[in-house]
């Protein structure tokens, strides 16, 4: 057959599938309802799955892949009974020994949460406090969008400076700015900086993930704490809630955490006072976690697939039964099984696609009013696309090739001379 | 009238199983239909003949026999050979018309086209002539169900007709009309005939058998000649 005879062909043929869907409008939505719902869920499911996934990712990446990150854990009653058994809490002597660690350390940050009271222009407002050192913000990544971080000579000299998050700044209205000047617990800081978490948006939901709401932090270099109240004020040493170990981009994190662990074991005589967080550990539990809700919900919306094809194979079977007398018309002016056949799978198919079609309109419908009302976050993959229109087609085959094998096994005289 | 025949049958018989039970509808048939031919075949309802018709018309296979058609045996080619030569050697008349009722008469003389290789615009000008020739060109937008069952008749026979085949098999085509109606359709074979078609026509009905040049009986799957 000549390539443009066998186009002509394709073309004849998906013009008589459509004829004869057409002419059952009702009956042919009806039957594809199934698949758009099967297809809608899938594209619903894969979206808001896709969305979630990268609302976790961000969060953890945003701890910093290279990096191990050591929490202290229990109240301040607990470590103090703790404290009775040789353990005095993550203290700056922890940062020096992790320093030397004789791996490839790039860098050690620490930070402090503390309570204190700001006043802003009118109102007082009690943000999050933490005293960091000096290389946290740059450790992890953030660029001041306007002043600048802090450097070695604030946490040396104990610098009265604080750096704010965006969020934080907005609300401090005309002090939220570089230059002025802000009353923490009595004492005066100069802003000198302020940063842009990435991404901006509201990450409390995924409450599986550590990572702190940095653009609602008001950050002071770590030292100059002491000079506010009720702060400092722990006997000896002075307590640390996270130190963050930054390693050099190629390094097995799992490979160092026996030594990380060890030398922080060394220091408290086995009091397990802290909790190790390995970002890439997480990242990797929380594919294998997404993967897990893909595969369950894929699953469930893809037997609602299977469905809808039992449901399409149905109405074909009904269909075929009832076009006896078209079949063996067809069949005497020259149509082969083949293409009786054919003409049965591209009616099946051009049904099941078209379910596929309108399934993601509704699909993408539903994804809109899950945002839009119920907050989730979102996100439209082609593979979110593409899986959900691939399967309705491949359900249009599977499904449809039972009645087209029945219509083109049909004898012809038989058909004929059906009633 | 030519040496060699278009379509020659020789000893072919044809069973057909229902559960235990074997029946011979065929029961060893010699027949040669020549070029030009019109050839009545005339018997009673139940005598085999519209078999025969489906079996000169590729539609059905004979149990045992040979059939050659132009030359060639027709006997165990594929589903798809002779699909192919139902397309282009065979135009098919029914009693019933078979038309497809949703398409419109365009359409339906369009139909062994969607099976044919053969341009568009080729196609559409052997549909056009076919419905001059049966005198539907003014009626090519309508539905079966609009036409007389005359004009479905006539409809049918362009059909059959725009593939230009060898041969013009017709079941009892004047079956489901009324005498007026008949003469015309009649008229139309004898109008086909005498422009160098091929025809076997199948009937019961004498007055149409006058029309043939050669009329053969059959009587309980045998052919007769008078």
């Amino acid at each position: 057959m000549k390539p443009v005879n066998a186009f002509l062909r394709v073309r004849g043929l998906l013009g008589i599938a459509m004829g004869s869907l057409m002419k059952h409008r009702l009956r042919s939505l009806l039957s594809v309802l199934g698949i758009i719902c099967g297809v809608a869920a899938v594209f619903a499911i894969l979206s808001i799955g896709e969305g979630a996934k990268r609302e976790v990712l961000a969060g953890i990446s945003q701890l910093g892949l290279d990096n191990i990150i050591v929490r202290s854990i229990g109240s301040s009653e607990k470590r103090k009974a703790d404290m009775k058994s040789h353990s005095a809490g993550l203290a700056l002597e922890d940062v020096a020994l992790l320093s030397k660690v004789p791996v490839s350390v790039k860098a050690v940050a620490y930070l402090k949460d503390i309570q204190a009271a700001v006043t802003g222009a009118s109102r007082e407002l009690s943000p999050q406090l933490v005293a960091c050192s000096f290389n946290y913000l740059q450790l992890l990544g953030f660029i001041p969008s306007s002043g600048r971080l802090f450097v070695a000579r604030d946490e040396h000299r104990k610098n009265m400076v604080c750096v704010l998050g965006a969020t934080l700044a907005r609300h401090l209205g005309s002090f939220g700015r570089v230059g002025t000047r802000l009353k923490i617990d009595e004492q005066i800081y100069l802003v000198v900086g302020i940063i842009q978490g990435n991404p901006p948006q509201d990450r409390k939901k995924s409450g599986a993930v550590v990572a702190r709401e940095i653009n609602d932090i008001l950050f002071i270099p770590f030292g100059s704490h002491v000079y506010l109240n009720k702060q400092g004020s722990f006997g000896k040493g002075d307590e640390l809630d996270e130190i963050i170990i930054k390693f050099s981009g190629r390094t097995p994190i799992e490979s160092v955490l026996p030594l990380v662990k060890r030398t922080l074991d060394l220091s408290r005589h086995g009091v397990e006072d802290y909790q190790l967080i390995v970002p890439r550990q997480l990242l990797r539990q929380a594919r294998k976690t997404q993967r897990i809700f893909n595969m369950v919900l894929g699953t469930i919306g893809g037997i609602s697939l299977v469905v809808g094809g039992i449901g399409i194979m149905n109405v074909l079977l009904a269909t075929v039964s009832e076009r006896t007398r078209e079949i063996g018309i067809r069949r005497a002016v020259g149509a082969s099984r083949e293409d009786i056949l054919a003409q049965f799978l591209a009616e099946s198919v051009l049904l099941t696609t078209a379910g596929g079609v309108i399934g993601l309109a509704v699909g993408v419908f539903c994804s809109w009013l899950i945002a839009r009302f119920a907050g989730w976050s979102v996100a439209v993959t082609l593979y979110g696309i593409l899986v959900p229109l691939l399967t309705s087609v491949a359900v249009g085959i599977c499904f449809g090739l039972f009645p087209a094998l029945k219509a083109a096994g049909m004898d012809p005289v038989q058909a004929l001379r059906s009633a | 009238m030519s040496q060699t025949p278009l379509a020659k049958l020789e000893n072919l018989t044809k069973d057909f199983v229902q559960g235990q039970t074997t029946v011979q509808v065929l029961k060893g048939i010699d027949l040669s239909v020549y070029h030009g031919d019109f050839t009545v075949i005339m018997g009673s309802s139940g005598s085999g003949k519209s078999t025969l018709l489906h079996i000169l018309g590729c539609l059905d296979r004979p149990t045992t026999g040979t059939y050659i058609l132009d030359g060639k045996p027709v006997d165990g080619l594929s589903d798809r050979r002779l699909s192919a030569i139902r397309n282009s050697y065979i135009g098919f008349v029914f009693q019933e018309f078979n038309l497809l009722p949703e398409a419109t008469v365009y359409e339906n003389i369009m139909l062994p086209f969607v099976y044919a290789d053969l341009d568009i615009s080729a196609s559409r000008k052997r549909v056009l002539a076919a419905a001059e020739d049966v005198g539907l060109s003014n009626r090519l937008a309508h539905k079966p169900a609009a036409l007389s069952g005359g004009e479905r008749q006539r409809v049918a026979i362009a059909r059959a007709l725009a593939v230009r085949p060898r041969l013009i098999l017709a079941d009892e085509p004047t079956g489901n009309l009324d005498s007026q109606n008949s003469r015309e359709i009649l008229f139309l074979f004898e109008k086909l005939h005498r422009s160098g078609a091929t025809i076997v026509l199948v009937t019961h009905d004498t007055e149409v058998a006058r029309a043939a040049r050669r009329t053969l009986f059959m009587r309980d799957g045998m052919l007769e000649t008078p």
